[in-house]
């Protein structure tokens, strides 16, 4: 049995989940560095000190990339010379930066 | 430990910036075969690619275990000390580094197909874009470091 996972697929499915669980602001979980807990995120602890988001970030876009790479067909993934491989992760660190603005206001 | 940890950080990711930037100047073949930037460029790119795999989740990995301490004993200090523009870069810089981890299976599966010349443009630009995150994180990490010290 031949494996249908598709690594263009899983990096293609990351890089949209990743933008949308940002902007949305919906990591699937916390964690509170003073007290060394995790939380889910819709459950927050009651924390004296930050919360931390970037590892529920990875995690989320992990998960949602996973299925779509068993789904997806390689071959939708590098059609057209495989243009969305570069211009995907390109257009996400380009909303990452946009919506990042307001520290450097 | 800390110490340690930011300090086999900030090496691992010298190594990933030298075999990320032989690999893009191997796509622009530079000066002549025996000019300096000719014997730079002059090497087999695919042979990187496991290397930098390895190096660049080596090196997430270390920032993962590095990130509460700056979320505690660095952030909140540059917060107290209104340095919101160094506050931003880091978030760039976190979340450059978690876009180009998702980044690197088609990294490997377009270097997998190095032969495949319809894939050639999408594979020098995804290596190009896995570089330029790189060194922005290592630029970035390292002008962080040198507003905040190790004490």
């Amino acid at each position: 049995m031949t494996s249908r996972f598709s690594p263009a697929a899983f990096s293609l499915a990351y890089c949209v989940a990743y933008a949308l669980v940002f902007v949305l602001d919906a990591p699937i979980f916390l964690y509170y560095p003073l007290e060394g807990v995790f939380a889910w995120a819709w459950s927050p602890y009651a924390s004296a000190g930050p919360a931390m988001a970037w590892y529920g970030l990875v995690v989320a876009a992990a998960a949602i990339a996973l299925p779509a790479a068993c789904l997806v067909p390689q071959r939708l993934i590098i059609a057209r010379r495989g243009i969305f491989l570069w211009f995907t992760p390109l257009a996400v660190l380009a909303i990452c930066a946009w919506r990042l603005r307001f520290f450097f206001a | 430990m800390i110490v340690t940890l930011l300090i086999v950080h900030g090496l691992v990711g010298v190594a990933l910036l030298g075999a990320l930037t032989h690999q893009c100047a191997s796509f622009v073949r530079a000066g002549t075969r025996n000019s300096f930037a000719g014997r730079y460029a002059a090497v087999a790119p695919r042979g990187f690619v496991a290397a930098v795999v390895f190096l660049y989740v080596a090196e997430i990995a270390t920032a993962a275990l590095l990130y509460p301490s700056y979320r505690l004993d660095v952030r909140v200090p540059f917060e107290e000390m209104s340095l919101g523009w160094a506050v931003g870069l880091f978030e760039l810089k976190e979340h450059a580094g978690g876009i180009a981890l998702g980044m690197l299976p088609a990294y490997a599966f377009l270097w997998s197909r190095a032969d495949d010349a319809t894939l050639q443009r999408a594979r020098s630009l995804v290596t190009i874009l896995l570089a330029a995150v790189v060194w922005f994180d290592f630029l970035v990490g390292h002008v962080l470091n040198n507003i905040r010290g190790l004490g």
